[in-house]
């Protein structure tokens, strides 16, 4: 009896989640306020403050911000078999919407029309995304240590260092920036 | 159809450190993506590249999740899909799971928080080559730099409140109409 509840809310989670994932266009933090809506008004699975923490949890962990959010918030509902039908739910939406794209329409990729469009799109994607980094980092561009390792970082990255690789120099930079701050005093 | 089986594995191991890497909101996976995707394994052009952020862009879910899906769609068909989709996955789901296993330890989160924070020079710097190699392949001549230009100006001073999916899909058709 206690098994069969436990998949009636996996399947409650994995329908919330598939829902609040169809319907939110651009992904990431677009999503955060949707789902708390779903999460802590509607369903009253978890508290504002539960959910904040979640939020304060999923930061630090690489991945989408939303499956992140998804994956533990199905947790703390129902264990490991809700965060997996949370995040399977929030992933599908996606996952399907882009398949039937790549499927049906990539023919047309190709024509000058189709191309066209793409620019015009993939320039206002460049605004979008320069946007997320002004949106990140206008708190801490005065921050002298968030500035030198950035920009070391930058460095890296456009000398060809692979992006992954220079992330780890930058953490490990910010560890030296640390200690040698803690020695100077 | 021989070769499938190397192919399946590289999609693997290329999505596993797109995974690992794409921190705060996909921006950051999309240099990830350009160096994976476009210089290492030539699956998509760099112009390739910018359309699938656009269209990552324009339909739901994350940016990491919808590029990996394409990519892996355009190398392998829909098993290279869902095994992209999986792999990209894979790391964050991994992370949770063992930060979940941590918390049985400690209640606090002070931890995370400074994780994060050590975190965000590097993914600005993540973001901010995004910026560098998508304008490279996308902004040829004024009228698209004026493009990216008027959606970032749009985003800022507008506060959000026009849906930026609205935005690509704008300039989109604009884009159409320049000669």
């Amino acid at each position: 009896m206690k098994n069969l509840s436990k998949v009636r809310v996996g399947l409650q989670l994995f329908w919330t989640f598939f829902r609040t994932g169809l319907f939110t266009f651009g992904g990431g933090f677009s999503m955060i306020p949707l789902i708390a809506r779903e999460l802590v008004e509607r369903r009253r699975w978890l508290t504002e403050e539960e959910f904040r923490e979640n939020l304060a949890f999923a930061m630090p962990v690489p991945g989408p911000v939303a499956v992140n959010t998804a994956f533990l918030a199905g947790y703390r509902v129902a264990g490991a078999l809700g965060a997996a039908f949370a995040a399977f739910g929030c992933v599908l939406p996606s996952f399907l919407v882009i398949l039937g794209i790549a499927l049906g329409l990539s023919r047309y990729f190709g024509t000058p029309l189709a191309k066209k469009f793409f620019m015009g799109a993939g320039a206002a994607a460049v605004g979008l995304v320069a946007y997320a980094f002004f949106r990140l980092g206008r708190d801490s561009f005065r921050d002298p240590k968030t500035l030198i390792l950035g920009i070391g970082a930058l460095v890296l990255v456009v000398f060809g260092i692979h992006p992954l690789l220079a992330l780890f120099f930058a953490v490990l930079g910010g560890l030296v920036y640390d200690w040698a701050r803690s020695r100077a005093r | 159809m021989t070769g499938l089986g190397p192919v399946l594995a590289e999609l693997f191991g290329a999505f596993v450190r797109i995974g690992l890497g794409a921190f705060g909101g996909g921006a950051s996976a999309i240099s990830l993506l350009s160096r994976e995707v476009v210089e290492v394994h030539n699956w998509l052009s760099p112009a390739e590249m910018a359309e699938v952020v656009a269209l990552a862009e324009m339909t739901p879910g994350p940016i990491a999740v919808n590029a990996a899906t394409f990519t892996g769609y355009r190398v392998a068909g829909v098993a290279g899909a869902a095994l992209a989709t999986f792999s990209v996955l894979l790391p964050p789901l991994f992370f949770l799971s063992l930060f979940l296993a941590l918390r049985r330890l400690s209640r606090s989160d002070a931890w995370a928080r400074k994780l994060a924070s050590a975190l965000q020079p590097g993914i600005l710097a993540l973001i901010a080559a995004a910026v560098w190699s998508l304008g490279k392949a996308t902004i040829h001549g004024w009228s698209f730099g004026f493009f990216a230009a008027a959606s970032f100006s749009i985003l800022v001073l507008g506060k959000e409140k026009v849906h930026p999916a609205l935005l690509v899909l704008l300039f989109g058709l604009l884009g159409m109409a320049i000669p």
